[in-house]
C-alpha cells in the first residue's frame, strides 16, 4: 500500500492555508491596536493528523507520515486573574475619584480661607460687637453689628445649602448608577447568550468575549462584584447585597435581574459594597456630608443659645432687658436667622450692650454686657462642643474637611498608579504590539511563500510524472 | 519571557505621566500668579487652621488698635475740658481772694460775685463737655447732660466707660462727673453758689472756707487730669505693642498662607524642565517603530 500521489500537494496546501489564516489574525490584531478592550489573538497551529497505514498486511512504512499543519484554534491571550486585579483597581480608582471631586465641592462650600467664609463672617460679627461695646450710643455701630449678625446667619445658611447640594448630587448619581448597572447587566446577559450559541457551534467567540470583558470593566468602576464562568462561556455576576443578587445569571429567564436603589443602599449598610463610585457616593451621602452638616448644626445650636443667653443678660438702649439676637428656634446651619420677634436689624436699639440701666438718665454709654460677650462668652469652653470654643470648633471642622480632602487626593494618586500598573500588566499579556505583529507578518509571509514553493515543486514532480514518464519512443 | 511592552502601554504611560507633571505645573503656576500657598483647606489642612487662627487674632488686634486710638482722642478732649475747669477755678480763687480783702464795698463785691457767677458757668460747660455726641463726664449716661442748668444736680451715673485693649482686659477712659465735682448738694457748683452768696454778703469767714474748698476742688481736678494723662501715656505704649503684634501676626500668616516666591519659582522651573523632558522623550520614542526599518 502506498500513499497518494497527490498527498504532498495537500500538505503544501495546508501550509498555505494555515499561514494565510495566521496572516488574517495578524491583520485583525493590527487593525484593532487602538480598540478599547481588544485582546490580541493568535492562530494556534498544530500538525495535522499524521497518515499511517496500520494494517498488519501492509508493508511497514517508516513511522507516521506528516500531513502538514492546521490551525487548531484562534487563541485569545487573556488572564482572568489579571482581569480581577484590574477591576479591583478600577473600583478603587473610581471610588477615590468620586471622593476627591465631591470633597473639593465640600471645600468650595466652606469658602475657607477667605473673606466670605463663616470664619471671616464670625470675626466680623465679633469686631462689630466690639465697636458697639466701645460706642454703645452710636446708631451706625449698632446697625453695622446687626448687619454682621445677619451676614453670619446667611453665611451659615449658604454653607448648609451648598453642602446639601453636594449630598444631593451623590444621591442623584446613585439613582443614575442603578440605571447604569441594570443596563450593563442586560447587555452582558445578551452577550452571554450569543457566546453560548457560538461555543455550541464549536466556535471561539473572541470578539464577543472582549466586549463582555469591557462591560465588566465598566461595571467594576460602579460597584464591586464577583463573577464566575461556566462551561458554556457564560458568566454569572453577583452583586454583594445581603442576600446577594445574581444580577447576571444565565439560569434565569432573560439572563439578568434588575437591582433597585434599595439594593445598593442595603449593600452599603451591610458592608458588602466596598468599592466603586457607588460606594463613594453612599459614603458621601450617608456619612461624610451629614457629618459635616451635623458638626455645623451642633455649633449653630450652641452658638445661638449661648449668644442669646449672654445678650439677654444685658439691657437695650431703651432700658429693657435684652431679647434674642438669633431666632431661638433656628438651631441648624440651614435655619439660623435673626429673631423676627426681636429684630435688631430693623431696630438696632434692641441690641443689649449695657450691663445695667440706672434711672433716670439711663446708660446709653454702657457697653459692659457686650464686653462680657467678647471677653468671656466668646472664649468660653462649650460643653456641647467637647470643651472647645466656638471659634476653635469651627476651625477644627475646617481642618477635618481639609484633611479628608487631602487624604482622598493622596488615595487617588496611589489608586491611579495602581490602575496604571494593573492595566500595564494586562497590556503585557493582551495588548497588541506593532513590532511583534510586523515581525510575525514577515514570518507568516515567508512561510506562505515557502509553502507555495513546495506546491510548485510538487507540481513540477507531477508534471515530470504525468507528461514525461512513459513516453519513451514517442 | 521578557516583559512585553506595547505601543499602547507607552502612549498610555506617556499620557498619564505628562498629565501628572502638567497638573503639578498648573498648581505651581496658580501659586505663583495669586501668591497663595493655601487656597483650599486640602492644600495644607493644619496650615489652614493656623491661618484661620491668625485671621481671628488680626481681626481682634485691629479692634484693639481702633479702641486705643479712639480712647487717646477721648482722653485728650476730657483733658482740655478739665483744663478749662481748673483755669476757671483758678480765676474764681483769685476773685474770692480779692473779695476776702475786706476793702471792697458792696457794689464792688457784687461785681466780683457776678464774675464768679459767670465763671461757674465756665466750670459747668467744662463738666458738660462732649466727645462726638457723647457727654464725657456723665458716666455711662452718655446721652444725658451731666450738670444741666440751672440746677447743680449731677444727672449721670457712677459707672465708667471702658474699652477693650486686649482679650479680657479693658481700660476705663472716663471719670463720672460726681467724682470730679463732688456729691450732689455739696459739689463744686453748689460750693460756687455758696461763695457767690458769701461774697455778696461780705461774709469773710464764709469766703475763707469757700477758698479752701476751691483749692481742694482744683487739686481734685488736677489729680484727675494727672491720672488721665498717665492713662493716655499707657495707652500709647499699648498702641505700640498692638502695632508690633499686628506686624508679627501678619508676617506669621504670610509664612503659612503665602508662597515663598523664589522657592516657588525654582520649583516651577524644575517642573517645567521635567515636562519638557517627558514630552521630548515621549514623542521621540512613540514615533519610532519597526515600520521605519522594514
Amino acid at each position: 500500500m502506498y500513499k497518494s500521489t497527490f498527498m504532498g500537494l495537500n500538505t503544501a496546501l495546508r501550509g498555505v492555508l494555515a499561514q494565510q489564516a495566521a496572516m488574517d489574525v495578524t491583520g485583525h490584531n493590527i487593525s484593532n491596536i487602538s480598540t478599547d478592550g481588544y485582546t490580541r489573538q493568535r492562530a494556534e497551529m498544530t500538525t495535522s493528523p499524521a497518515w499511517s497505514n496500520a494494517s498488519a498486511m501492509s508493508q511497514v512504512t517508516p513511522g507516521q507520515m506528516g500531513t502538514g499543519v492546521e490551525v487548531l484554534r484562534l487563541e485569545r491571550l487573556r488572564d482572568a486573574f489579571i482581569d480581577a486585579n484590574v477591576r479591583q483597581q478600577f473600583g478603587n480608582q473610581a471610588d477615590a475619584q468620586t471622593m476627591v471631586d465631591q470633597l473639593k465641592q465640600v471645600e468650595a462650600a466652606f469658602q475657607e480661607p477667605g473673606d466670605t467664609g463663616v470664619s471671616a463672617l464670625m470675626n466680623d460679627f465679633w469686631s462689630k460687637l466690639d465697636a458697639v461695646a466701645s460706642n454703645p450710643d452710636s446708631t451706625p455701630a449698632r446697625q453695622a453689628f446687626a448687619e454682621a449678625a445677619n451676614a453670619l446667619a446667611n453665611g451659615f445658611n449658604q454653607v448648609a445649602s451648598d453642602l446639601q447640594n453636594v449630598a444631593n448630587q451623590s444621591d442623584a448619581r446613585l439613582n443614575q448608577t442603578v440605571t447604569d448597572i441594570n443596563d450593563i447587566s442586560s447587555r452582558i446577559a445578551s452577550l452571554n447568550a450569543e457566546i453560548h450559541k457560538a461555543i455550541d457551534h464549536g466556535q471561539q467567540p473572541n470578539d464577543l468575549l472582549d466586549q463582555r470583558d469591557l462591560l465588566m470593566d465598566d461595571l467594576s468602576k460602579l460597584v464591586n462584584f464577583t463573577s464566575t464562568e461556566n462551561a458554556f462561556g457564560e458568566v454569572t455576576i453577583t452583586f454583594p447585597d445581603t442576600p446577594s443578587v445574581a444580577i447576571v445569571d444565565p439560569a434565569t429567564t432573560g439572563g439578568w435581574t434588575a437591582i433597585t436603589r434599595a439594593n445598593i443602599d442595603n449593600a452599603f449598610t451591610t458592608g458588602g459594597l466596598i468599592r466603586g463610585q457607588a460606594h463613594a457616593d453612599e459614603q458621601l451621602y450617608n456619612n461624610v456630608i451629614p457629618g459635616y452638616l451635623g458638626q455645623l448644626n451642633t455649633l449653630v445650636a450652641d452658638f445661638v443659645a449661648g449668644v442669646n443667653t449672654a445678650h439677654a443678660a444685658g439691657f437695650d438702649l431703651t432700658g429693657t432687658a435684652g431679647g434674642n439676637i438669633f431666632d431661638p428656634a433656628g438651631v441648624t446651619a440651614a435655619t439660623i436667622q435673626l429673631d423676627p420677634a426681636n429684630n435688631i436689624a430693623t431696630n438696632s436699639n434692641l441690641i443689649a450692650a449695657a450691663s445695667s440701666w440706672t434711672m433716670p438718665s439711663g446708660e446709653a454709654g454702657n457697653g459692659a454686657n457686650a464686653r462680657t460677650m467678647l471677653d468671656t462668652v466668646r472664649y468660653a469652653a462649650q460643653v456641647a462642643l467637647g470643651g472647645q470654643t466656638w471659634d476653635n470648633y469651627y476651625t477644627a471642622t475646617i481642618t477635618a474637611v481639609g484633611a479628608a480632602s487631602s487624604t482622598a487626593q493622596k488615595t487617588l494618586t496611589s489608586a491611579d498608579s495602581l490602575v496604571d500598573l494593573a492595566t500595564a500588566r494586562r497590556d503585557q499579556v493582551s495588548g497588541v504590539s506593532m513590532d511583534e505583529e510586523m515581525s510575525n507578518m514577515l514570518r507568516f509571509q515567508n512561510a506562505y511563500n515557502a509553502s507555495a514553493r513546495v506546491m510548485t515543486a510538487m507540481d513540477d514532480l507531477l508534471d515530470q510524472l504525468i507528461n514525461r514518464t512513459g513516453r519513451v519512443g514517442l | 519571557m521578557a516583559i512585553r511592552i506595547t505601543q499602547n502601554q507607552i502612549s498610555g504611560n506617556f499620557q498619564s505621566d505628562v498629565q501628572s507633571i502638567y497638573s503639578k505645573l498648573a498648581k505651581s503656576q496658580q501659586q505663583l500668579s495669586d501668591g497663595k500657598r493655601i487656597s483650599t483647606p486640602s492644600d495644607d489642612p493644619f496650615g489652614t487652621g493656623q491661618v484661620l487662627g491668625f485671621d481671628r487674632q488680626l481681626a481682634e488686634v485691629k479692634r484693639f488698635q481702633a479702641n486705643v486710638s479712639e480712647s487717646i482722642g477721648y482722653l485728650g478732649s476730657a483733658d482740655s475740658a478739665l483744663d478749662s475747669v481748673t483755669s476757671a477755678l483758678q480765676a474764681i480763687r483769685e476773685k474770692a481772694t480779692q473779695a476776702a480783702n475786706g476793702t471792697y464795698d458792696t457794689s464792688a463785691r457784687a461785681a466780683i460775685a457776678t464774675e464768679i457767677q459767670q465763671l461757674k458757668e465756665v466750670v459747668r460747660d467744662g463738666l458738660n463737655a462732649k466727645y462726638g455726641d457723647s457727654y464725657v463726664f456723665s458716666g455711662t449716661a452718655t446721652n444725658t447732660e451731666p450738670f444741666p442748668a440751672p440746677a447743680n444736680t449731677y444727672m449721670g451715673t457712677a459707672n465708667v466707660i471702658a474699652r477693650r485693649v486686649a482679650q479680657g482686659q479693658s481700660v476705663s477712659i472716663n471719670v463720672p462727673g460726681d467724682a470730679i465735682a463732688g456729691p450732689n448738694g455739696t459739689n463744686v457748683l453748689d460750693m460756687i453758689d455758696q461763695l457767690v452768696t458769701d461774697v455778696t454778703a461780705g461774709n469773710s469767714a464764709g469766703i475763707t472756707t469757700g477758698l479752701g474748698q476751691v483749692i481742694s476742688f482744683t487739686n481734685q481736678a488736677l489729680d484727675v487730669r494727672t491720672q488721665r494723662g498717665a492713662r493716655a501715656a499707657r495707652l500709647e505704649t499699648t498702641q505700640t505693642r498692638l502695632d508690633l503684634t499686628e506686624e508679627r501676626l501678619t508676617s506669621a500668616r504670610t509664612d503659612v498662607a503665602d508662597v515663598d516666591a523664589s522657592e516657588a519659582y525654582v520649583k516651577f522651573t524644575q517642573q517645567q524642565s521635567m515636562y519638557q523632558a517627558a514630552l521630548a522623550a515621549g514623542t521621540r520614542i512613540m514615533q519610532t517603530s519597526i515600520l521605519d526599518f522594514l
